[in-house]
C-alpha cells in the first residue's frame, strides 16, 4: 500500500517515531490529547511530502521541525480564537500510578504549560531530546542567539514556578495526597 | 537539587508514549487519503466546486462561437459492452451533496476485524475494524452493540457520546471502533473479558477475541470513526472515464464515441442508483442523459466497461470543437477530447 503514494518506509517510520515525537509534543503542548493530534498533524504533513523530502535532511528532524512550527501556529491560532480558553485538568488523562509520573503531571507539565511554546520548546529539545543550542536552533528555525535568550527566559520562568528544589514539588515525595 | 539536573532527570524518567490503538495505520491512511485527493485532479475540483455549469464552461469553451445544433444522421454504431440510449438524465445537484442520503449499513455488509491490543488513555484497549465489503456505500447509523464477555457474565459496553455517531462508509472504506476499559487496579488479569461479541442492527452478534480487563471498571467504547474521510460522492465517484473516438469531424454532423469507465478500487461498483451523464460540444449542446446501467449494472472491481455513446456536434466555422463527458455524481469524473473539424 506504501507504494501507492510513494511512501517506501514511511510505515516504518511512522510507528518508530510516533514515541519520540509524542514525548516532545507532551512536553510542549502540556497534555496527551493536544499532543496526540500534533503528532497526527505533523506526520500526516511529512507523509503527504515523503517522496519529495529533501534526503540532506533526517526525516526525525524534519518531522520534529514539522512539529514545532505547527504548534507555533496551533497556539497563535487558539490566542486569537480563543484567548480565554483553558483545558479542564481532567482531561489531562496520563497514568499517574506511579511516583515518576506524578512528577511529570503534577510538577514538570503545569510548570512547563506556564510558559511560551517556543520556551517550551528549547526546554523539550536541550533537556529531553539531548540537542546542542546550534542544533536546537535549526530545529526551531531561528538563530543560536534565540534559543540562548529563550532558554535563559525558560528557566527563569520554571525556577519561579518550581522554586529551587524542584524534586520537593513532587507529591509522592512531600507526602500530599494524590 | 539544581533545575539543570532535574530537567534531565525527568528526560530520564520520562515514560515511552504511544498513541491511540491503530494510530499509525490512521496516519497512514490519513496520507493516502491526502495524496489520493491531490491527484484527483482538476476536473473533480472543478465539478464538486462549481458545478457542471462551470464545468461545461471550462470543456467546452471553442475559439469561436457555434452557430447552432445541427445534427444530422451520420453517426454509425460503435462497439461497446453497452449501447447508446437516449434516455433522460438528471444532473447533479451539488447542494444535496452528502453521504447523509445512504442507506444504514446491514450486518451482511460489514466484516468485523480484531485488530490491535493495546493501551490508551489508562485503558486497556482492543481495536476493531470493520469494513464496508457490500457494492453499495452505506452509513453506520450509531455504534455497533458489543458486549464484552469475561468468566463473571457479560457487560454491555457503553457506547457513550458514539450512541447516535452516523459514519459513512463507501464501498471498501473501513471504520475504526476502540473498546477500552480502566486499566489503573490491581489485580487487573482477575476478570479478563476474552471475547467481544458485536452486532450491527439486528444481527446475531459475531464473536471477536480480546484481553478486556473487567475488574477496575466496565468497558467502554472510545474510538467510533471512519478511518479515511469519506470522499464526497461515495463509489461512483472512485469510476475513471476515458474518451476514445474520432480526432476529427464535421461540424454539424452527429458522431458516436465511446466512454471507458474504469472502476480502479478493490471492490466491485453498482450503478444503482443509475447516474446520468452530461455531454457537450463547444459550450452548447449540452444534453443530461442516463448511462445504460440495464447493459451493465456493476462495474466490478479493476474491470473497464465501454458505454456507446453518441452526441450532435454544432455548427461552427472554428477550426477546433472541445467535446466534454461528465459522470453526473458528486465529484464525478470527467474527461473529453478536441476534435479537428473538417
Amino acid at each position: 500500500m506504501a507504494e501507492r503514494y510513494g511512501g517506501e518506509g514511511f510505515e516504518a517510520f511512522v510507528e518508530g517515531e510516533i514515541p519520540r515525537l509524542l514525548r516532545l509534543a507532551t512536553l510542549i503542548t502540556g497534555n496527551p490529547h493536544d499532543a496526540w493530534d500534533l503528532v497526527q498533524e505533523s506526520l500526516v504533513r511529512v507523509g503527504s511530502r515523503w517522496r519529495r523530502l529533501d534526503r540532506t535532511e533526517a526525516p526525525h528532524a524534519y518531522a520534529q521541525r514539522v512539529l514545532l512550527n505547527l504548534n507555533v501556529s496551533n497556539w497563535r491560532k487558539l490566542r486569537r480564537e480563543l484567548p480565554l480558553a483553558h483545558r479542564r485538568e481532567d482531561e489531562f488523562m496520563m497514568d499517574s500510578s506511579d511516583t515518576d509520573l506524578v512528577e511529570l503531571n503534577q510538577v514538570l507539565l503545569p510548570a512547563l504549560r506556564g510558559l511560551a511554546p517556543r520556551q517550551r520548546a528549547v526546554i523539550a529539545l536541550r533537556y529531553f531530546e539531548g540537542l546542542t543550542e546550534a542544533e536546537t536552533a535549526v530545529r526551531m528555525g531561528c538563530v543560536v542567539g534565540t534559543v540562548k535568550s529563550q532558554h535563559a527566559k525558560a528557566i527563569a520562568g520554571l525556577r519561579e514556578r518550581l522554586g529551587s528544589d524542584p524534586g520537593a514539588q513532587n507529591p509522592m515525595s512531600s507526602g500530599r495526597e494524590v | 537539587m539544581k533545575l539543570d539536573d532535574w530537567l534531565h532527570g525527568q528526560a530520564q524518567k520520562m515514560p515511552v508514549m504511544t498513541g491511540p490503538p491503530d494510530g499509525a495505520d490512521r496516519i497512514v491512511a490519513r496520507v493516502r487519503v491526502r495524496v489520493r485527493r491531490r491527484r484527483l485532479g482538476a476536473f473533480t475540483l472543478v465539478a464538486a466546486t462549481a458545478g457542471a455549469a462551470v464545468w461545461g464552461l471550462v470543456m467546452f469553451s471553442s475559439s469561436s462561437p457555434p452557430k447552432g445544433v445541427a445534427p444530422s444522421s451520420t453517426a454509425t454504431a460503435v462497439p461497446a459492452d453497452a449501447a447508446w440510449v437516449d434516455k433522460p438524465g438528471v444532473p447533479f445537484d451539488p447542494t444535496n451533496a452528502s453521504w447523509h442520503r445512504w442507506r444504514p449499513c446491514a450486518g451482511g455488509d460489514i466484516s468485523a476485524t480484531a485488530g490491535r491490543q493495546g493501551a490508551w488513555h489508562g485503558n486497556a484497549a482492543k481495536s476493531v475494524t470493520l469494513t464496508n465489503t457490500s457494492t453499495t456505500d452505506c452509513v453506520l447509523r450509531g455504534a455497533p452493540q458489543i458486549t464484552a464477555v469475561a468468566p463473571s457474565g457479560a457487560q454491555a459496553v457503553d457506547p457513550g457520546r458514539f450512541a447516535d455517531q452516523d459514519v459513512p462508509l463507501a464501498v471498501g472504506a473501513d471504520a475504526l471502533v476502540a473498546v477500552g476499559a480502566p486499566a489503573a487496579c490491581e489485580p487487573m488479569a482477575k476478570d479478563l473479558a476474552r471475547t467481544l461479541q458485536l452486532s450491527i442492527g439486528t444481527e446475531t452478534p459475531r464473536s471477536l477475541d480480546a484481553q478486556l480487563p473487567l475488574t477496575c471498571g466496565p468497558p467502554s467504547l472510545l474510538i467510533f470513526e471512519a478511518t479515511d474521510e469519506p470522499l464526497t460522492g461515495g463509489a461512483l465517484s472512485k469510476l475513471q472515464a476515458e474518451w476514445q473516438g474520432p480526432n476529427t469531424a464535421q461540424a454539424g454532423a452527429t458522431i458516436d464515441y465511446v466512454i471507458a469507465l474504469h472502476n480502479p478500487t478493490g471492490a466491485d461498483i453498482a450503478l444503482n442508483p443509475c447516474p446520468s451523464y452530461t455531454q457537450g460540444a463547444g459550450g452548447v449542446a449540452m444534453e443530461t442523459l442516463l448511462l445504460n446501467c440495464e447493459a451493465v449494472p456493476v462495474m466490478k472491481a479493476g474491470e473497464t466497461k465501454t458505454f456507446a455513446m453518441r452526441i450532435a456536434l454544432p455548427q461552427t466555422e472554428a477550426p477546433q470543437l472541445k467535446v466534454g463527458w461528465h459522470l453526473e455524481v458528486e465529484g464525478g469524473t470527467s474527461t473529453g477530447t478536441v476534435l479537428d473539424l473538417r
